[in-house]
């Protein structure tokens, strides 16, 4: 490992060390804000393994992905009965921090009624702001397939919204 | 779209709690000290940590062997595969030890150097984890088919009452009363209802382990009461206060890593369980290490599982000196290579911590305490390590 990996590798950290924290903020729960610190240094560990493989073009997208997987283990890892809750629930334990956190009752009914897929792209572009070609990046999509599905997330969300909002 | 997502914007929990990164420098500097293939997660530092000095074993050696014991008869060596998952101990923290530093163990006069013997346990598993899903929850009046999972069968009723049976390491049910509609509970800070009195949930849990009739023994109570608010399908928000007791399982009156709670609502209705499933067979009694021999081991394993090695910094890792000065001995749960599930003896030990500062703390560690010429560890770790 030679200097210029530790000098992309200390890049990367300032870079996006916030957007990462950001983004595992943003899905934390049921985990706590005392996890997050310890999520963020989990994130980067592996981007320091793997810093021969992180895309030059699609750096960010490549660590969310690498936050998301380690999310999902840290929230398997963290406690049983809300992974047990979890797993009873309708939604997906992905879906259920990002409806949790929302406060605008009818955002949130529509969020929740919205497919995983849909949710994801969504959040990803509008919270993590993610354009198209990241998105693509993101979900190993080329970016007019991104560009598709996120427009497609929009309308469905809308829809929703407006149904959340008549009720 | 701009509507839309200056709606989501808004809605966006970062922007007003933006995450505050800690000092980046020193977090970079702790990752590139190790060598990448090194590198192991904080997560599972943490966990290594809980059970101190890494009894942490990957694959192990093959076919069984046995030591011959003064009497004649031998004693099968105990290849250990890994530590089951099910849970964390509930005890053998030892969170003021910092991520990288190097421990130093040294007993005091308290520690006793005398050996002795204890039993180790080879646990029975329910065969059939369908028929075993369904009969638990029987016990908790879910009604249902089993339906598989990838590591579990769940029974849910009408009703919305649940019963999961994990099946993964040592089995493990979990019963719930209803199903969140959309996220799990939050805790809230303050009860809003008369709570049962503690003699009435023991006697509650009492009844149910006398039904689940696994025969292991439970001890040391730990009451606690919490308010929960659930997000339901509509976005209401409903709050219920709980009080809930978990004991730990104990298997011929030693604590085991295990154990069993039980929560009810205000009218004394169950609406959460949780406890492992399994049955003790006839204990096969083992030497002991002393308790100051299994400091040595602790030592060993400390140096073993570390990345100590030269190339890692000119200095290496600080290290520290614990002081220790007591040890309980307790069951802790390892799967065999053979694919066995057992209880085995555990050194937990107390003491302080002196860091390079000069500063002091305590901490517990833990040790298995069987001699070790009848326990067979890899020395490689094979797990902790997620591979994206």
């Amino acid at each position: 490992m030679g200097a210029p990996d530790e000098d992309r590798f200390a890049r990367l950290v300032h870079e996006h060390a916030g957007a990462v924290g950001n983004y595992l903020r943003r899905r934390l729960y049921p985990l706590s804000l005392s996890d997050l610190d310890d999520l963020v240094e989990e994130t980067m560990i592996v981007v320091w393994r793997r810093i021969d493989s992180v895309p030059v073009d699609a750096e960010l997208p490549w660590m969310l992905g690498v936050a998301r997987n380690v999310l999902r283990n840290a929230r398997r890892s963290k406690n049983r009965r809300s992974v047990f809750e979890a797993r009873l629930s309708p939604a997906s334990d992905d879906s259920s921090a990002e409806e949790h956190v929302v406060a605008d009752d009818s955002v949130r009914t529509a969020l929740a009624s919205l497919a995983d897929d849909d949710r994801e792209i969504l959040l990803l572009n509008a919270w993590d702001g993610l354009d198209t070609h990241a998105l693509g990046a993101y979900l190993v999509v080329s970016t007019n397939a991104a560009a598709v599905r996120l427009s497609r997330a929009q309308h469905r969300f809308r829809e929703l919204l407006n149904e959340a909002q008549v009720h | 779209m701009s509507d839309i997502n200056d709606r989501l914007v808004a809605a966006d929990p970062a922007t007003s709690n933006p995450y505050q990164a800690r000092n980046l420098d020193e977090m970079i500097s702790r990752i590139i000290a190790i060598p990448s293939g090194a590198a192991r997660s904080t997560w599972w530092q943490r966990v290594q940590l809980r059970v101190a000095g890494a009894l942490i074993l990957g694959s192990l050696v093959g076919a069984t062997t046995f030591v011959i014991v003064d009497n004649g008869a031998s004693l099968p060596i105990l290849a250990i595969h890994n530590l089951a998952q099910h849970r964390p101990p509930t005890f053998g923290s030892s969170d003021t030890k910092q991520l990288y530093e190097e421990i130093d163990f040294a007993p005091t006069a308290s520690l006793s150097t005398s050996s002795s013997s204890s039993s180790s346990y080879q646990l029975q598993i329910p065969l059939g984890g369908a028929t075993e899903a369904a009969r638990v929850a029987s016990i908790f009046g879910v009604s249902g088919t089993p339906h598989e999972g990838s590591n579990d069968w769940t029974v849910t009723s009408a009703s919305g009452a649940a019963l999961d049976y994990e099946t993964t390491g040592l089995p493990q049910w979990y019963y719930s009363s209803s199903t969140p509609a959309i996220a799990p509970a939050t805790a809230l800070s303050s009860t809003t209802a008369a709570m049962p009195s503690h003699a009435t949930l023991a006697a509650d849990a009492q009844g149910y382990l006398v039904k689940l009739a696994y025969g292991y023994g439970v001890s040391s109570p730990d009451y606690s009461t919490s308010t929960t608010s659930t997000t339901t399908a509509n976005g209401a928000q409903s709050s219920q206060s709980q009080e809930e007791v978990s004991y730990v399982v104990t298997v011929n009156g030693l604590a085991t890593d295990q154990s069993v709670s039980f929560s009810v609502d205000a009218n004394n209705n169950l609406v959460y369980a949780q406890g492992p499933a399994f049955h003790v067979g006839a204990g096969t009694n083992y030497p002991l290490q002393s308790p100051v021999s299994g400091v040595s081991t602790l030592n060993a394993t400390e140096r073993a599982t570390l990345p100590t090695s030269a190339g890692v910094s000119a200095q290496g890792p600080p290290i520290v000196h614990a002081t220790l000065n007591s040890a309980s001995l307790s069951l802790a749960t390892y799967q065999l290579k053979d694919g066995t599930t057992w209880l085995l003896p555990l050194y937990t030990y107390s003491g302080s911590v002196t860091q390079s500062n000069g500063t002091t703390s305590s901490g517990t560690w833990s040790e298995l305490a069987l001699e070790p010429s009848y326990v067979q560890i890899s020395a490689s770790v094979a797990r902790g390590v997620v591979n994206y």
